[in-house]
């Protein structure tokens, strides 16, 4: 092991994570001497020297740079004047477009100009979408056969737009074939090399209806990143949705840049080569190579390909079942002849496992030009094609799964799995050996989650952003490596978790991390400040079209920002209302937070009264306060009822009350239990005098979801979720219970009802009245009623009730008439339901001891003998019943 | 958005599960019975076909069968290899630490009985019993080496192939599904085509209790990672009250807070009561469906030291060498904050190195030579200042140039015995010139006053004959040590340097 190096496991590595400390090594000083105060340090792998505030990162710069949905075309091609090396160029694109097959109308020019120029009007598309056109000019390839695992795709994209169609319902499940759509890169032309040039920052992306179209356009950095001033992309319709699209990342020791760009539909793999870029009208001239079908190869979905960083002309293609295969793309593709993308026939080979039952694979080359390195979810297996040997490096079944692969350089990558995120080096011999993880504690069960690394440059050491994602939520987790000489890998120590502000909270599809070309000056710059961090990204959002650039700093630019930023970050969802709502709305809005506050200042307040008082046993008088309050209320409010009974009804008005409405100061009290009990015994002795409440168990239920047998258990559970939110938590719980109580308690009695049904009935005329007199329930019911009331009436008012008993016993004469009149059959019913019941024996006392004497024989005479013993045999239980009821209403409330 | 600290089990997962590992068993065993069929149906000879066939005389099996195979194989061998490391530890253990594993192994085995239902644990055992389970890591990591490269293997799978694997378990899977939901049927429809999952069990929990476990964990980390942490420590405390959070699974992020606030106890400590409680004398058993714990970063056994142990050694090594620094100036005080604290660690770690794992662990033999090392290091300044201050002389100088070159043999023994128990990469010729430059430090000064002394020889044997005339306790040491350094052999100075220890250790 060579000095400078952390002592480590040999295959392991340093295994780091949150509070965790790894191996370290002593590194005393050789000289010490009195005037020197020079310390003896340790080389950790958790480098923690750099301050806290080193790593916050907040937004600088947000700025939209293309939207997918939108079809950028340019103006200002018709005034352009045309060189000869254009000429050169155009008479090639000629043949390119008429070889695609893109049909296009020719757009005559208002000025007349050369004829050499008509030819740039084949590209103007006005207006129609080539998506549905009709392509005469091309001839349709028959195929015979086609694999049902096209059909599953068909499918799934039918099911995910159906799912677009219903916002509201997600998505289960996710296609892990569908990689990045957006790519970002510099690329050199072969006019760039020939004049010395650096190059030009492209983007390509997929857009259309479909994700069909591939759009390739020029970038330009003025502050901010953002489309060449023309808005001018080149668009190629594909007619088969993308996929994939990567720009290869050449190795540095080549020392150039590529220009392709590797696009997987859904049917095919084809490769496109930039052949220049107009500096003045930043249009982008491209050729492509023949699409290489999934049909020639196996009939199996092409997942994953790779460019070899040391060999422009070669790839590595990889497909849902783990086979690989290592191609040449042709020098030239303008030759229609040699234009096909070759498989190398020897140099394929599978790592196909029956027990891995996802379409997700990863091929990239490793650290040497024959090594590659071929992914699944499981597995991690180096191959040496040239050599013929394949080793399983990493397996991944148990504990965790492989989510992720970046490259970072010639002998580096990150690999992102569902516990940790390790860097994996390049021993002496080419192999990969693991350096350092750090344990990022995300949920191991997200599928999605994906890695990007920006490589930022210091003078003696480079830092590595590693920028882990999900199309589940909106946040970002962070975290930084830094990699000095001898390969010395150290982590930061702390992790930040960012928040895309804005837009709907979806997950985010893809972020780009951009490259940089490298500036000496600022090297220098950076050195004599503080420590600095910038960066910037691409970020697209998922089931959203926008694709928006950020940029990230831990210094502090210009105040605006830093006023608006904050408000932003902590509070997206609160921010987007805002700034989406109208000025209606914002008053609405302004309204509901004014009411709110009132609200919490009463809460305040009643809190701070509690903490004023604070004595049991004053509580408890002031329950039995306020248990007599209530009780006494609620029998005045009974009684008015009964008084304005006829009053009421005609009038319309309802006979239930809020209880609390029938008080005043009743929240000054502490303990919810006791409260609870005190409701509880209300509640069951009014019950008993035929007044009714709302049941709070159902409506507690909608509030937590669960079943709550009680209050208490109510206010426990809502005490747990609110106990961190200040110091004063229980009290505010209190009240807040409180309230909720109070609102949620009423009172009504339904025979209170009783009364109209009766006037209603009289009101009638006669054959109606004997529709509803041939039913027996009526009658019976009718009957039973008036005689309660009357019952009840006598207790409360017994002067007044006279009268309408008197009224009351003369109208039930007919009825009895009518009930004789109508033969045996009705007798016996009537009799049945008599003895069922029980107040029949208080009806016939008491008609016995009112009615005139005349009366009385006929009544006697017409009953059975058998009644006469059903009364007798009613006679004790209603005895008990009478007892009961007297008991009751001794015992109460005081 | 993070992992929860709670097992999540749930009728529906458990279903999916069972369907989706009894799916793999099917194809996986029509995989090797196809690939069995298919070498002895070819009749050509060609190329690769007698090379498959020369393996096959070789091994007597298919190539890619016997890839299974072969790991099989070595995954038994090395389950005998741990089953007797284990038993050899056995011996060296007493009799109290294996009646503590037994009724360990015996209570874990209740828990786990009673948490894994017999059906699902039959499909899931026989798909882990393939595979080994790490211990020390998330994945198994192997480096590139002669024994594992194999022969790139060149059978591609093609669509028809696949069909013709795919459709016995497909058959064989219609009658279980039938008695599935919707949802699951759906689900394993989709996994089978290769589409994943996009919702998870945390996404889906219906619980209030488990529905507040995930808030306050996604709070926990929120507030971690921009620094409240007097916020943080209030939600730790509260999650970690809540029955069924395993702290386990939150132990770093605890340190990490406790470190960083002021006012509350300091993450040693919680370190320290981490170490005590959860004790590693149990045995990892791989049969066992680990669901609720994972061995890496969470436990220990007997064969594996638990990261928060070597975590607390770490972190007690660097703050007692942080707690030195300041009072360098002063001489005599140091020595005793020295002793009090370094000491302290040095014996914690000669009692924890006799009982396994810590025993065979190369990582913890490295801290207890890093504890030598500092001590050294720390001893052998006060001769550097010497040339100013000049106050040790004679007897005592030559009492701390012992102690000096005692703690540098044991750095060397130490570091032996790390090398040899392998696992672990070391600077060793780092430490090895270190080593030389503290000896240098001794060996200068003598030289000096030896030279200042040449006029007083007389003196000096006088001086040398008094001392041997009284006989202390010293001289037989200084003679021992004397020896040791005329003796060249490095193995004759382990052994004398091993058999010294033990009188340590028994002292």
């Amino acid at each position: 092991m060579s000095e400078g190096q952390i002592p480590s496991s040999d295959v392991l590595g340093s295994q780091l994570g949150v509070g965790v400390q790894g191996a370290s090594l002593y590194c005393p000083q050789e000289n010490y001497t009195t005037k020197k105060q020079e310390k003896p340090q340790w080389l950790r792998p958790v480098d923690d020297t750099l301050a806290e505030d080193a790593l916050d990162l907040h937004i600088v710069v947000k700025s939209l740079l293309c939207d997918t949905a939108i079809r950028y075309i340019s103006d200002d091609k018709v005034l352009q004047e045309s060189d000869a090396d254009d000429d050169l160029i155009t008479s090639d694109i000629d043949e390119d477009t008429d070889n695609q097959g893109d049909t296009s109308i020719v757009v005559n020019p208002v000025i007349p100009v050369v004829p050499k120029d008509v030819h740039f009007f084949k590209k103007v598309d006005v207006g129609n979408d080539s998506m549905f056109g009709v392509n005469c000019d091309t001839p349709v390839s028959f195929q015979d056969y086609i694999p049902s695992d096209l059909l599953r795709n068909l499918d799934d994209t039918l099911q995910e737009s159906t799912n677009s169609s219903r916002p509201m319902q997600d998505a289960f499940f996710w296609d892990p074939t569908v990689a990045n759509r957006l790519d970002s890169q510099y690329i050199q032309t072969a006019s760039d090399l020939r004049n010395y040039r650096d190059g030009t920052e492209i983007i390509a992306y997929a857009s259309g209806k479909t994700g069909s179209v591939l759009n390739i356009a020029v970038l330009t950095r003025q502050n901010t990143l953002h489309l060449n001033r023309h808005n001018n992309v080149t668009s190629i319709e594909l007619h088969s949705p993308i996929k994939s699209i990567k720009i290869p990342g050449a190795s540095e020791s080549i020392g150039r840049r590529s220009n392709l760009v590797g696009i997987i539909t859904e049917n095919s793999f084809q490769i496109f080569r930039i052949e220049s870029v107009h500096s003045r009208s930043c249009d982008v001239m491209v050729s492509s190579s023949e699409p290489l079908y999934f049909v020639e190869i196996d009939d199996l979905q092409v997942v994953d390909f790779a460019f070899n960083p040391w060999d422009l002309q070669q790839f590595a293609i990889i497909d849902i079942k783990g086979n690989w295969s290592i191609g040449r793309i042709p020098k030239n593709f303008n030759n229609n002849n040699k234009r096909k993308l070759q498989l190398i026939d020897n140099l394929h080979g599978t790592i196909f496992d029956p027990e891995e039952l996802s379409s997700w694979k990863r091929i990239e080359w490793f650290s040497h030009f024959q090594k590659i390195l071929v992914f699944d979810r499981s597995k991690m297996i180096e191959i040496d094609f040239m050599n013929n040997w394949q080793t399983e490096v990493v397996q991944a079944k148990a504990w965790s799964n492989i989510r992720d692969y970046k490259r970072i350089d010639d002998k580096n990558g990150i690999l992102l799995t569902s516990r940790e995120i390790i860097i994996v080096g390049a021993s002496e011999s080419n192999d990969p050996v693991r350096r350092i993880s750090w344990k990022h504690d995300l949920d191991p069960d997200d599928t999605t989650l994906r890695i990007t690394v920006q490589k930022v440059k210091k003078p003696d050491h480079i830092l590595l952003v590693a920028f882990v994602y999900s199309m589940r939520h909106k946040r970002i987790y962070m975290h930084v490596f830094s990699h000095r000489k001898a390969n010395l890998f150290q982590s930061l120590g702390c992790s930040t978790v960012l928040e895309i502000p804005g837009g709907t909270p979806t997950g985010i599809e893809t972020i780009l991390t951009l490259d940089h070309i490298d500036d000496e000056s600022r090297r220098e710059e950076d050195a004599d400040e503080n420590f600095e961090l910038v960066v910037d990204f691409l970020v697209k959002l998922r089931n959203s079209s926008e694709v928006y650039y950020y940029a990230l700093s831990n210094t502090q630019n210009s105040e605006p920002n830093k006023q608006e930023t904050p408000i932003i970050v902590d509070h997206p969802e609160w921010a987007s209302l805002f700034n989406n709502a109208d000025e209606r709305e914002k008053e609405s809005i302004g309204a509901l937070v004014s009411q709110i506050k009132l609200k919490e200042r009463e809460r305040i307040s009643r809190v701070q009264n509690l903490i004023e008082h604070e004595n049991s046993h004053d509580e408890d008088k002031y329950l039995q306060d306020l248990g007599y309050r209530l009780s006494i209320a609620t029998n005045e409010l009974l009684e008015s009822w009964q008084k304005t009974k006829d009053e009421s009804i005609l009038s319309g008005s309802l006979s239930h009350s809020k209880l609390k409405n029938l008080l005043e100061n009743s929240d000054s009290f502490a303990s919810i239990p006791e409260f609870s009990s005190l409701l509880d015994q209300f509640f069951q002795y009014y019950q008993d005098q035929d007044v009714t409440f709302i049941g709070f168990e159902k409506l507690l239920h909608l509030f937590l979801h669960e079943d709550v047998p009680g209050l208490d258990i109510f206010y426990n559970k809502l005490l747990q979720c609110w106990v961190l939110v200040s110091p004063q938590a229980e009290l505010l719980t209190k009240e807040i219970v409180k309230d909720i109580i109070w609102s949620l308690a009423r009172l009504e009695k339904p025979s209170l009802f009783e009364p109209i049904q009766n006037e209603i009935s009289r009101s009638l005329s006669g054959p109606y009245q004997d529709i509803i007199s041939s039913w027996d329930m009526d009658d019976i019911n009718e009957e039973d009623e008036s005689n309660e009331f009357n019952f009840d009436s006598q207790f409360s008012a017994p002067f007044n009730g006279r009268p309408p008993f008197n009224l009351n016993s003369q109208s039930q004469i007919p009825t009895i008439k009518s009930s004789q009149s109508s033969g045996l059959a009705r007798r016996k019913r009537i009799l049945k339901t008599q003895s069922q019941k029980a107040t029949p024996l208080s009806q016939s006392t008491q008609n016995l001891s009112v009615l005139p004497d005349s009366m009385t024989p006929a009544f006697t005479l017409m009953q059975p003998p058998s009644s006469q013993i059903s009364f007798v045999n009613d006679s004790q239980p209603r005895n008990s019943q009478k007892a009961k009821k007297k008991k009751k209403r001794i015992r109460g409330f005081g | 958005m993070f992992e929860v600290p709670i097992t999540l089990t749930n009728r529906k997962f458990a279903q999916r599960r069972k369907l989706k590992y009894q799916y793999i068993n099917y194809i996986s065993r029509r995989f090797d019975r196809i690939s069995k069929k298919s070498t002895t149906t070819d009749s050509l000879p060609t190329p690769e076909n007698s090379a498959a066939e020369n393996n096959d005389e070789e091994e007597g099996q298919n190539s890619e069968a016997g890839t299974y195979r072969r790991s099989v194989l070595q995954q038994k061998k090395r389950r005998r290899e741990r089953h007797w490391r284990s038993v050899v530890g056995e011996i060296y253990s007493t009799t109290e630490s294996e009646t503590d594993s037994q009724e360990e192994e015996t209570e874990e085995g209740g828990e786990h009985d009673t948490g894994i239902d017999k059906e699902d644990s039959d499909e899931e055992r026989k798909f882990w019993k393939k595979y080994e389970k790490p211990e020390k890591s998330f994945e198994i990591w192997r480096t590139v080496s002669s024994q594992n490269k194999q022969p790139i293997n060149k059978q591609k799978m093609t669509y028809h192939n696949f069909k013709k694997i795919e459709k016995i378990p497909l058959r064989k899977m219609e009658i279980p599904l039938l008695h599935c939901t919707k949802e699951n049927k759906l689900y394993f429809q989709s996994i089978s085509r290769g589409l994943e999952p996009l919702k998870t069990s945390t996404s889906e929990v219906r619980n209030y209790r488990t529905r507040h476990i995930v808030t306050l964990t996604d709070l926990l980390h929120l507030n971690v990672s921009r620094h409240n942490w007097s916020l943080a420590y209030k939600i730790f405390a509260t999650l970690i009250r809540i029955p069924g959070v395993q702290i386990k699974s939150l132990w770093g992020i605890g340190v990490e807070i406790l470190d960083n606030l002021s006012n509350s106890s300091s993450g040693l400590d919680f370190l320290q009561w981490m170490c005590q409680i959860y004790s590693s004398k149990s045995r990892f058993v791989q049969n066992i469906n680990y669901r609720s714990i994972v061995p890496p970063f969470q436990t220990g056994s007997r064969t594996h030291t638990a990261k928060f142990a070597i975590t607390y050694l770490w972190s007690s090594l660097i703050n007692c060498q942080k707690s030195m620094e300041p009072s360098s100036n002063i001489i005599d005080k140091p020595f005793d904050t020295e002793n009090d604290l370094l000491q302290e660690l040095i014996d914690k770690i000669s009692e924890w190195v006799l009982t396994p794992p810590f025993m065979e662990d190369a990582e913890v033999w490295f801290i207890y030579a890093s504890c030598h090392l500092l001590k050294a290091d720390t001893l052998s300044r006060q001769f550097v200042n010497d040339n100013k201050n000049n106050d040790l002389i004679g007897l005592d100088r030559d009492i701390k140039i012992n102690q000096v070159i005692k703690h540098i043999h044991y750095v060397r023994t130490f570091l032996k015995i790390c090398l040899d128990k392998g696992g672990f990469a070391v600077p060793s010729r780092l430490i090895e010139n270190q080593l030389k430059s503290f000896e240098s430090r001794l060996y200068g000064e003598a030289q000096d006053i030896q030279e200042r002394d040449v006029a007083n020889v007389y003196d000096s044997i006088d001086n040398s004959s008094v001392e041997n005339s009284f006989g202390d306790v010293y001289e037989t040491n200084a003679e021992f040590l004397d020896t040791q350094l005329m003796d060249l052999s490095p193995e004759d100075n382990g052994l004398d340097e091993m058999h010294y220890s033990d009188e340590d250790s028994s002292e």
